[in-house]
This record gives structure tokens, sequence and C-alpha cells, in this order.
């Protein structure tokens, strides 16, 4: 089960010669898993994602979606696959509608078939889950905070209870509060449930906290999938996929270089760090 | 031009005040951030400083002439401010268009106009660009096609309101390396307002908000010293200033080479 890319290859101009994914082959778990898709801009994770719910179809190869094969000819309907696998968007606060945020997240779950009262249940949780207020639930989605815009989508999308959550840049524009208190939100709907997550980031201190898995993409092609210390150890592929390291693993190579440090595998947190520098943090630590 | 703000208070509603009994000086020339969490009022003093609202009490002065309604639109002409969302600041159809857009409006000789369309794509980076649709472009790009367009204006504050909050770290960088050369090739007052303390680190200038009130102003030294305060104004510690403070509070033998290391650092992110 979960979503197996099996040859994937998709172009949104039939006629243009370079396909936006190229022969894609990728295995995603549906329990547990917490990836992060790298790539500038361009190199196709936002259309690798949307073959993961099927909002759109591979031209060539087939993708299972549990246990659905998607290919180029699936005609069936796609609401299965779209309950299980959630995607929340870029931006998504644009995409509120509702005159109050309860039945903005109750959209979903009812689309997918759940009576009114049922509906309610699912929304109500979902709201308690993103640290909505209740004050907040009859408000106008419109009148929150940018923050709190984007807890209301995300809701949205938990309460109809996907298996596999997506989120597409999901901590873009968001002030550093904001940011860290969404990224533990999904680590906790991890944890708790079990879920697998995936987001689309281009911030490496997001990706050396939070990552179980790393894909990186370029040029349509899947370039590396696997787990996040190899990547940042090998500091010329690094460059050659464009992407920087995180702060911590900046840090402690320039102390390295100085002499004033020495470490084997490379530190990619702050908690890593202070090993290797002998700091144990007083109790006033931010963490 | 300096900018001063005296005992100006200002709010959006009447319960609630974003500014109390404000009181600030920019020199001419300077190059101030003004950091803070979101609600904390920065982007507030953005808005009256370019007349966007007025103050409720108190005044705001450009090169010690107080802004009023009768002489608001002849200082906005000095003044160019970039925002946050790139997406929205697009008018022309190629980004030629869009940088002469504001020149256009002032009935800039067309001669004038392409050369200072020219150069100021130069400036930040985007002349090979001229002919491309802005829809095509990255985040990164588009802010510094917009940022172009402003220093087309040849204004003599440009004030940037959040302006890489939407951008990627690649795009945050391009401007960020762009808002370094302005401030080493052009005199001209720049008012940088973030919530990114690795952003501040070029500054002449750093000035800590919290609810409206100056908690810090100072150099960026001076400023990022003070780990305890800038957590308390809710602001994201980055990692080399939290390991900096923990080193210096430490026993470590080696722990002056350290600091000094961490702090070389931190000014070369």
């Amino acid at each position: 089960m979960g979503i197996n890319f099996r040859d994937v290859s998709f172009r949104y101009n039939k006629k243009s010669p370079k396909p936006t994914l190229d022969n894609i082959n990728l295995d995603i778990n549906e329990k547990g898993e917490f990836i992060t898709i790298l790539g500038h801009t361009g190199s196709g994770k936002s259309t690798l994602v949307q073959h993961m719910n099927a909002l759109l179809l591979p031209d060539f190869g087939e993708v299972e979606i549990f246990g659905k094969h998607i290919t180029r000819k699936y005609k069936d309907k796609l609401k299965d696959i779209r309950k299980k696998v959630g995607l929340v968007f870029q931006f998504p606060e644009y995409q509120l509608f509702e005159e109050s945020v309860l039945k903005d997240v109750m959209f979903g779950p009812k689309n997918f078939g759940l009576s009114e009262e049922e509906a309610k249940v699912k929304a109500i949780e979902a709201c308690r889950q993103v640290g909505l207020s209740e004050d907040l639930w009859d408000r106008s989605p419109f009148t929150l905070s940018g923050g709190q815009m984007r807890r209301v989508a995300i809701a949205g999308i938990l309460a109809s209870e996907p298996d596999i959550l997506i989120l597409d840049e999901p901590t873009v524009g968001l002030d550093p509060v904001g940011k860290k208190e969404l990224l533990n939100l999904l680590e906790d709907i991890r944890t708790q449930t079990g879920k697998t997550i995936i987001i689309i980031s281009h911030d490496m201190n997001v990706v050396a906290k939070h990552a179980t898995r790393v894909i990186v993409l370029n040029d349509g092609k899947v370039v590396y999938n696997g787990p996040k210390l190899p990547l940042f150890s090998d500091l010329e592929r690094l460059a050659s996929f464009n992407l920087d390291l995180p702060d911590s693993a900046r840090i402690a190579l320039k102390l390295k270089e100085k002499g004033l440090i020495a470490f084997d595998d490379l530190p990619l947190s702050l908690e890593e760090l202070r090993k290797h520098l002998d700091l144990n943090p007083k109790g006033d630590s931010h963490e | 031009m300096s900018i001063e703000f005296r005992n100006v208070t200002f709010g959006y509603t009447k319960e609630i005040e974003v500014l109390k009994d404000f009181n600030l000086k920019i020199e001419d020339g300077q190059m101030v951030s003004i950091i803070g969490h979101n609600g904390s009022g920065k982007s507030t003093i953005a808005k009256l400083i370019v007349g966007l609202v007025e103050a409720n009490s108190g005044s705001v002065l450009i090169d010690g002439v107080e802004l009023s309604p009768e002489n608001i639109d002849e200082y906005r002409l000095k003044m160019g401010i970039i925002f946050q969302n790139p997406d929205n600041q697009f008018v022309g159809v190629t980004v030629k268009d869009d940088i002469a857009f504001g020149l256009e409006n002032h009935n800039v000789p067309r001669d004038e106009m392409i050369k200072k369309v020219n150069r100021y794509a130069e400036l930040v980076g985007m002349e090979e660009f001229l002919e491309t649709n802005p829809e095509n472009l990255s985040g990164g790009q588009k802010q510094r096609v917009a940022i172009a367009g402003v220093l087309a204006m040849e204004t003599e504050i440009i004030i940037f309101d959040e302006a890489t909050s939407m951008l990627d770290p690649r795009g945050t960088k391009e401007i960020i390396e762009t808002i370094k050369s302005l401030k080493k090739n052009e005199n001209k007052t720049i008012i940088m307002i973030t919530h990114n303390l690795e952003e501040v680190v070029f500054s002449d200038r750093v000035i800590v908000l919290n609810d409206g009130k100056i908690a810090l102003d100072g150099t960026p030294r001076e400023v990022l010293s003070r780990r305890q305060i800038l957590e308390e104004s809710g602001l994201a510690v980055i990692d080399s200033i939290q390991l900096i403070s923990e080193i210096e509070q430490s026993c470590l033998p080696n722990k002056e080479a350290l600091v000094e290391a961490l702090w070389e650092l931190t000014f070369a992110m």
C-alpha cells in the first residue's frame, strides 16, 4: 500500500521535448514517514505531488495509490484516492471561501459523503488538532491572521482524515513563531497518528530537523532518495543539486576548519553541535 | 533624507494602540532594519512614513518638515516601497514595461526612460530578462524587478516591507545581495522591515520592536548580543547567536576563539 511510482513521465505541453517528470520510480510508505521533497524552482516538485493524489495523470507509466493503478487511461472515480491522500497547496489560505471557519473545515468531509452532523464532529476535532480555539470557529476566515488562515486550510484537509498528508511549501510567508508551530503540529500528527507527512520545502533547517527521508528532484528526475545525513555530508553533490547546508552543519564545518572542534558525522542540529562542543545548555535553552 | 517620529500614537481602532508616544530618528543615508514579530507595529511605521495611514497624535517629519495632508503627495514622490508579495505588484507584460511604469506616469522623456530602465535592471541583475513576461520569473526575480521599478523613480528613501518573507532561501539571498549593493553604491536612506534576524547583520543600525515599543536599538552586533531580549520580543534566535550566548556562559577553555569564529560566521551569512 502507500504510493508507488513506476516509470512515470509527464509533460504539460505534449509537444514539449523535455518532460516535467522524467521516468520517476519511487515508493512511499503509508505509515510513519516524514519526507521532504527538495529541488529548485521548475524541478518538478509540485507536479510530482499532484500525481500522488491523481490530480494529474501520468503520460507514461503508472502511479499505484493505495492499490489503485493510475495510468493515462484511468477513468474510475477519484474520490477515494483524494480522501486517502490529502494535498494542501501553496498559500492554501487563498482558497478559503466559506462564511465561517467551521463551515470551511466541514466542506471536505461533506464532499466525501458525511452528513452535516458527522462533518461537524470531524471539523471540530480537526480545528482542535491544529490549535484553532473555539472563539474562532464562527468567525469569517478572512478576519484571521495569515498563520491562522493557513491552519484553517490544513484543518480542512485533516477533517477528511487522509492517510497521507502532503503540503506544498507549508511555511512560506509565516513568521518564525508561526513556522515553528506549524512544523511541530505536523510532527505531532505523525507521531500521534502514524500518518506519513510529505512536504515540499526549501528550508534546509526544516529538512535537518524533521525529515526521515529526503527526495531531491532535478530536471524532473529523482537524483537523490534516502536519509539526510549522507546527502548533507557530500558537499560536492549538494552543490551540484544547488542545495545549501542547514545552519548547524555550516557552523560545525566552519569551527572544524578553524580547528575548534572535531567530529566524524556532520552535526545537523543544534543539539548534536552542542555535544561536540561539550556544551550543556542551562535550563534557559529556547529549544 | 532624515525621518523622525515625534510622540506618535496610532491605532487602527480606538481601543488598540499599535504605537504609543513613539519616538525615533533615522538619519539621512542610514540603513536601518526594523525587526519584530507579527503585530509588533513594524509595518505600521512604514505606513506612517509613506502616509498610507495618519498618526492619531504626534508627528512624522521628513527632513524636519512635518507630514500633513497638504504636503504628503509631494513627499511621497521621494519615497519608494517594496511590498511582501511579488505577485501583487506587477502591471506590465514585460519586465521592461514594468520597470518603466512609474516613469511613464511621471511623463519622463522616452530616451531618459530607456536609460533608467537599463541602468536599474542591471543594478538588480535582471538585464537579461527585459523582454520576459514577469509571470515566468521566480519569486526572487519578481521582487528584483519590483525593486528596479522603485529605484527607477530615484527616490531618496526606500522601504523594504517584509520584501523577502514570501521567497525561498535562494530568492531571499538574491534580494539581500541586491540591498547590500544598493547600500554600497547609492546614497539613500534605506529602511528594512523584517522578522528574520539573519537579514539585519549588514545594516548600520537595528531596531527591535515589541508591542509598539523599541526594545533594542544599536549596531547589529550590539542587538544580536542581547539574546534574552530578542527572545522576549518573540523573535527566532538563529543558531550561531544561540551558541554564542551559551558559550559565553560556559567554562570552555577556548571560548573566546569560539565566540569570535561564530560572530565572523554570523556576519558572513
